[in-house]
């Protein structure tokens, strides 16, 4: 009993430690956004400067649209093919099948760098160089993997004799998809969209190798940023999409119960 | 509505000959199951027909449109299948009115249908509930209608009954045959359940090994099985064999058993199978008599299960089964020797070979 008591305790000081060690930063970074001080000196005099002065810096406002613009047509590219492969893979037998899904893991695995510079090099060698396009393939490319496995593991609880019933009823195979199919795998598409946008907005590598000097993504410009000399107005940018993107995983979780059974 | 035609349908799954040159033909109107233990080819058979699975080769007719190469959803078929396939996503209404809405029809004339369908299946008040609210009996009604609602020429059910507990299915099965009757529809099931073929069918087929075994109504095929198999999978047999003379057959033991002149074919047959139903058993040697069969045989052990007792006998080293009504065999002895006998038209001569 005492033993249990205590292991319990432990378990819950092993919580908090984890939290604190994910959280403390990041509260200490949104804090210090609205400190006066440039150099972090206690205690906190509130300000709203570094947020009003980000608003008139328009590298960091383009860099900030860029990344959302460039996120989110990855995330739609990305989610139709990986959702349209998922698919594919759960309903045909095909040639080749087996060794196409192995084929999705390595770019997971692969680091980032190397993938990053195999794809400069080649958008080279094909004349398309740097720029938007390049991004958006880099990402979509990275994306990907991440969307069709989260889709599979959706449809992995998904009965095919509920085809096979749409079919006996006479509906084509699009209808068969699109009122059977994507319904039943919904919440695994909402969560692999999550993941590409995640994959693309986070994304710095690819995008440092990708972009054109100059019209970079976000996480791009805020490590210039920091090379060059660090200002609170990077903490006030930081604690932004901070805020965005935990909005947007509570909703989604919400919504979608992380592709479990709802 | 049509009948449906099936001619010399041949189908592999690698190595695996899960048709071997299977013809059938299902009349307009009839209630036909497809019987055989697992692996016989019935549900290939059924998929085959449904359009789920495209033979190697054979022909296909549904009405008088040969379908080889129409895919399911233009075969006009209404198909129930074993765990229902209920859209979990939809209302019941909704899923019944699914096949309507693919078709087009204008909503009032689907809410009319949908009621309709509902109300013949006696479901009528739940249109507005989920799949997950019912119970077994419940889906296995909306699937029915669902299947039903789109007019489709012909029905095919995939062990329809087969995922509800028994006193229920009993009830499905009247139900089903009502609804049957009711919309005149050809209907082709499957099923590995003798007894519930043997209830619902107009006829039925036996399927062994990808091979079309017997088909025949329920009586002719409980009464004159054409092999030990068909014997023995509809319906329960002692199967007796031995030298067979012009009209008797010797056994091992040297007792001769007789069977029914007109039960006897050109040949003479490679077996004798006796229903356990036909069976007496009596503790005193009965007066010899030319019509009936009498052999020597113990008891092994009596099972009573209310209006019928199971006597479970052995004789020659070979298990002998006798089904008696309650009370109707008295003065038998729980072990020991006794006579067993039955009149020889109760032999069923099973063909040779």
């Amino acid at each position: 009993m005492a033993m249990g008591r205590f292991l319990e305790r432990l378990g819950r000081v092993y919580l908090g430690v984890v939290l604190a060690f994910l959280y403390v930063p990041i509260l200490v970074m949104a804090v210090m956004s609205f400190n006066q001080s440039e150099f972090y000196q206690l205690p906190i005099r509130f300000t709203t400067g570094w947020y009003e002065k980000l608003w008139n810096n328009s590298e960091i406002l383009n860099a900030a649209w860029s990344s959302v613009w460039i996120a989110c047509t990855t995330t739609v590219i990305a989610t139709t093919l990986g959702t349209a492969a998922a698919i594919a893979f759960f309903r045909y037998e095909f040639r080749g099948k087996v060794i196409l899904q192995a084929l999705l893991f390595p770019p997971i695995a692969i680091p980032w760098l190397i993938t990053g510079t195999a794809m400069l090099i080649f958008f080279f060698s094909i004349g398309l160089g740097r720029g938007a396009p390049a991004v958006i393939i880099g990402h979509v490319a990275l994306a990907l993997p991440y969307v069709i496995v989260v889709v599979t593991a959706r449809l992995r609880t998904f009965d095919p004799q509920l085809e096979e019933a749409a079919r006996s009823l006479g509906a084509s195979s699009w209808e068969v998809t699109r009122s059977v199919t994507l319904p039943w795998i919904a919440s695994g598409i909402i969560a692999g969209a999550l993941f590409a946008f995640a994959v693309s907005f986070d994304q710095f590598v690819v995008s440092y190798f990708l972009a054109e000097p100059g019209d970079s993504t976000l996480p791009v410009v805020i490590y210039t940023a920091i090379r060059k000399g660090f200002t609170p107005e990077i903490n006030a940018i930081s604690t932004i999409i901070i805020v965005i993107s935990m909005s947007l995983m509570l909703l989604a979780a919400r919504y979608a119960n992380f592709g479990g059974e709802r | 509505m049509a009948g449906v035609r099936v001619a010399n349908i041949n189908k592999h799954f690698g190595a695996m000959k899960a048709l071997d040159d299977v013809s059938l033909d299902f009349a307009d109107g009839e209630f036909f199951g497809l019987l055989g233990p697992s692996g016989s080819g019935k549900t290939t058979l059924l998929r085959v027909i449904a359009g789920f699975l495209f033979a190697d080769s054979g022909s296909v007719v549904i009405g008088d449109q040969p379908v080889e190469r129409v895919p399911v959803e233009k075969r006009e078929i209404g198909m129930v299948f074993q765990n229902y396939a209920l859209f979990p996503n939809m209302s019941i209404a909704d899923n019944v009115g699914f096949g309507l809405r693919v078709r087009k029809q204008s909503r009032a004339e689907i809410a009319r249908n949908v009621a309709q369908a509902l109300e013949l299946v006696q479901l009528g008040h739940l249109g507005e509930r989920r799949p997950h609210q019912l119970s077994g009996g419940q889906r296995q009604r909306v699937a029915l209608a669902r299947a039903i609602v789109t007019q489709p020429r012909v029905l095919l059910l995939d062990e329809p009954l087969s995922a509800l507990d028994k006193a229920l299915r009993v009830d499905m099965q009247i139900e089903l045959k009502r609804i049957q009757r009711e919309v005149g529809i050809t209907t082709i099931f499957v099923t590995h359940d003798q007894e519930e073929a043997l209830t619902l069918s107009d006829r039925i087929g036996i399927l062994k090994d990808g091979r079309l075994v017997q088909t025949g109504t329920p009586h002719d095929m409980y009464h004159a099985p054409v092999n030990e198999f068909a014997a023995g999978f509809l319906g329960e047999a002692n199967i007796f064999k031995g030298a067979v003379g012009a009209s008797a057959m010797t056994l091992a033991d040297g007792s001769t058993i007789r069977w029914a002149d007109h039960q006897q074919d050109a040949r003479p047959p490679g077996a004798i199978a006796v229903r356990p139903e036909s069976v007496i058993v009596s503790a005193k040697r009965p007066d010899e008599h030319p019509h009936m069969n009498c052999l020597k045989a113990s008891i092994r052990q009596k099972i009573f299960a209310g209006p019928t007792v199971t006597y479970l006998l052995e004789w020659q080293d070979q298990p002998i089964k006798i089904l008696a009504k309650e009370g109707e065999m008295k003065d038998i002895p729980d072990a020991g020797d006794v006579w067993i006998n039955w009149p020889a038209e109760k032999s069923i001569a099973i063909p040779a070979g």
